[in-house]
């Protein structure tokens, strides 16, 4: 669809009515799709997109803009500057960026995000649905049920049951490997939360990954299969060109949700000594524990930045696959190896 | 393609162990929950001797009622109205062009993503200003807020397989446009704004952030939140058998929930993604 109309076009005349006009536009445009096709009109639409948009305004968007501005306080939950918080520019932002605490935190959700996300889950999460496509129907929804249920329990119950796995004196896991009394979320803490991450993300990337492989022609693969070609090279001349927009749309949405995913706070509390402090901890742990609001406002606000650039940056990739010369290219070479192959046979 | 024997003992292979794997941290915070307080770090995988009593303790005091009873409420009314906000809206941005339109689904879907630690803070102060703090609404209204953007995300791509055929034939009919959404548009949209309340009640009854942060009493905590303040069906046990007894109640309707709808639930995730 086109965004050709112009506002002047759906602005309703004054004689006739809202009914009316709907209309009389239809039959101005005449054949072709009508940006109105069911005579909705500008002001109703208005009244239907209303109250979420008032909602979301309210709530999310004006909290966001107010962060901006929190962050420009010397502003805490206690002590004198509680009641009367005083401006101080951008130096909550420039302590930020010079704070060693909070380097250490954006360097550990680096960490936690690219080997957590962008590699294990979409790893993982492919390799899943990749080996499980072909699977008797049974055995996918046994799969599906076991790994959304590790995505949708409440993140309070999970991390339960994780410490009761890594216990270290009554922990399965210590149990099982004969390695009685090593405490993993204290020696380990970074570990622990990226496989545990891994482990409860897994499901999201699979089932995207799933419903992508659908779209794969199965004649592509049957004539790549005929020509010869292993199951990894029709993975890579066949299914990765198909599928590629869904890895990035994928990669995208787990990217930004492990980079605001607070759930490590409950299976290592960031400790020990910060070991494990990723961002959205790091911020929970200044503004809630310790009342610094002006300062974990800063933080929270170079969060949401941090966010944009990484949406700006995907987004970018994926604009850039389309109309780019890469996809063509693949898409040219994909095309002569197929006539070559409907040639050989 | 027919998969044979051996193919077939190899599907039930991977699939036993996938099972064992996942069953076996679920079923060994059921056996916690049964425990006797006395004998629940003796390690072994069923209880000796099993007991009642963890149940029986969470709800002798009101704490846990309580919170059952603010989750359940809470996640029921943010789910419902923001079903019906994202519905009318979603309806709107399927069926009407408007230059922007794709921006608008853009900033929605980024509005998503934020990152809610940052928004705690700011929405700390207004609930605290307005006299919301630690009342149902204080947790209602977040979530209704971040709840619409994905809810819309969603509707939106299930509104635009509906031919629009069928509203023109319903205004042919007569019938206004608020008749032909109500009508015909909204009980054939009926399976994709169950999926969208499946996801949105699933986040609602599953926060553990706002839940925190934005009470301070039994007044409005949910359940997540107050697992964290449990200590213990006797004030000097350690509250193991008790926070097993919450997380078997609370994940119990999750549970039915994803068993049930499974299907419903990978569709509403992966429509959008697929094929937004």
């Amino acid at each position: 669809m086109t965004l050709t109309s112009k506002p002047a076009d759906a602005e309703p005349t004054a004689v006739g009515g809202p009914g009316a006009t709907d209309v009389e536009r239809a039959q101005k445009r005449g054949p072709g799709r009508d940006p109105d096709v069911v005579g909705l009109g500008r002001g109703r639409a208005s009244l239907f997109v209303a109250p979420a948009l008032v909602l979301v305004g309210v709530f999310l968007v004006f909290p966001a803009l107010w962060t901006l501005y929190l962050g420009l306080l010397d502003y805490s939950l206690t002590g004198a500057s509680a009641q009367s918080p005083t401006f101080i520019g951008a130096q909550n932002y420039t302590d930020a960026l010079s704070d060693p605490a909070f380097t250490k935190a954006l360097y550990l959700t680096l960490l936690y995000v690219g080997f957590s996300a962008v590699i294990g889950q979409n790893i993982l999460g492919f390799l899943l649905a990749w080996y499980f496509r072909t699977a008797p129907r049974a055995v996918r929804t046994t799969l599906n049920v076991l790994v959304l249920l590790a995505w949708i329990l409440p993140g309070s119950v999970v991390a339960f049951l994780w410490q009761a796995l890594l216990d270290r004196r009554d922990g399965i896991l210590n149990t099982v490997l004969q390695t009685t009394g090593v405490a993993w979320t204290n020696d380990h803490p970074m570990a622990v939360i990226v496989i545990f991450n891994i482990w409860r993300g897994a499901a999201f990337s699979m089932l995207l990954y799933a419903a992508a492989l659908n779209t794969v022609p199965t004649s592509h693969l049957e004539v790549a299969r005929m020509a010869g070609a292993r199951p990894w090279q029709q993975l890579r001349d066949v299914v990765l060109p198909t599928v590629r927009r869904h890895v990035l749309t994928n990669t995208l949405l787990i990217t930004l949700w492990t980079f605001n995913d607070f759930t490590p706070f409950l299976l290592t509390g960031g400790g020990p000594n910060h070991e494990s402090e990723t961002l959205p901890v790091y911020i929970y742990s200044t503004a809630i524990l310790h009342g610094d609001l002006g300062y974990g406002s800063a933080i929270s606000l170079l969060l949401l930045l941090a966010n944009l650039v990484i949406a700006v940056f995907y987004i970018r990739l994926l604009r850039g696959g389309d109309d780019g010369s890469l996809k063509a290219q693949q898409r040219a070479e994909r095309k002569a190896r197929r006539a070559e192959r409907a040639v050989a046979t | 393609m027919t998969t044979t024997a051996k193919q077939k003992v190899g599907w039930g292979t991977a699939n036993t162990v996938a099972v064992v794997l996942a069953i076996v941290p679920v079923l060994w915070i059921v056996s916690l929950s049964f425990k006797d307080p006395a004998t629940i770090t003796d390690a072994s995988f069923w209880p000796k001797k099993w007991t009642l009593e963890n149940y029986r303790g969470i709800f002798k005091t009101s704490e846990f009622t309580h919170a059952l009873i603010n989750s359940i409420g809470i996640a029921l009314i943010a789910t419902f109205i923001a079903v019906v906000l994202a519905s009318m809206a979603a309806y709107a941005v399927a069926r009407l062009s408007f230059p922007g339109k794709g921006l608008l689904i853009g900033m929605s879907l980024l509005i998503a993503m934020f990152p809610a630690i940052s928004l705690v803070t700011p929405l700390f102060n207004i609930e605290r200003s307005l006299h919301l703090f630690d009342t149902w609404p204080a947790l209602i209204i977040p979530y209704i807020a971040f709840g619409l953007p994905l809810g819309i995300y969603t509707l939106s791509a299930f509104f635009r397989e509906i031919p629009w055929e069928l509203e023109k034939a319903a205004k042919m009919d007569g019938a206004t446009p608020y008749q032909a959404f109500t009508k015909v548009i909204a009980p054939l949209a009926a399976p994709g704004m169950f999926t969208t309340a499946i996801l949105i009640f699933i986040f609602c009854w599953n926060d553990f952030l706002f839940a925190i942060s934005l009470t301070s009493t039994t007044n409005a905590r949910t359940v997540p939140a107050a697992i964290g303040f449990f200590t213990g069906s006797s004030q000097f046990t350690a509250p193991t058998g008790s926070i097993s007894a919450a997380a078997v109640i609370i994940t119990i309707p999750i549970i039915i929930f994803v068993l049930f709808f499974q299907r419903r639930i990978v569709a509403g995730l992966t429509s959008g993604a697929v094929k937004g």
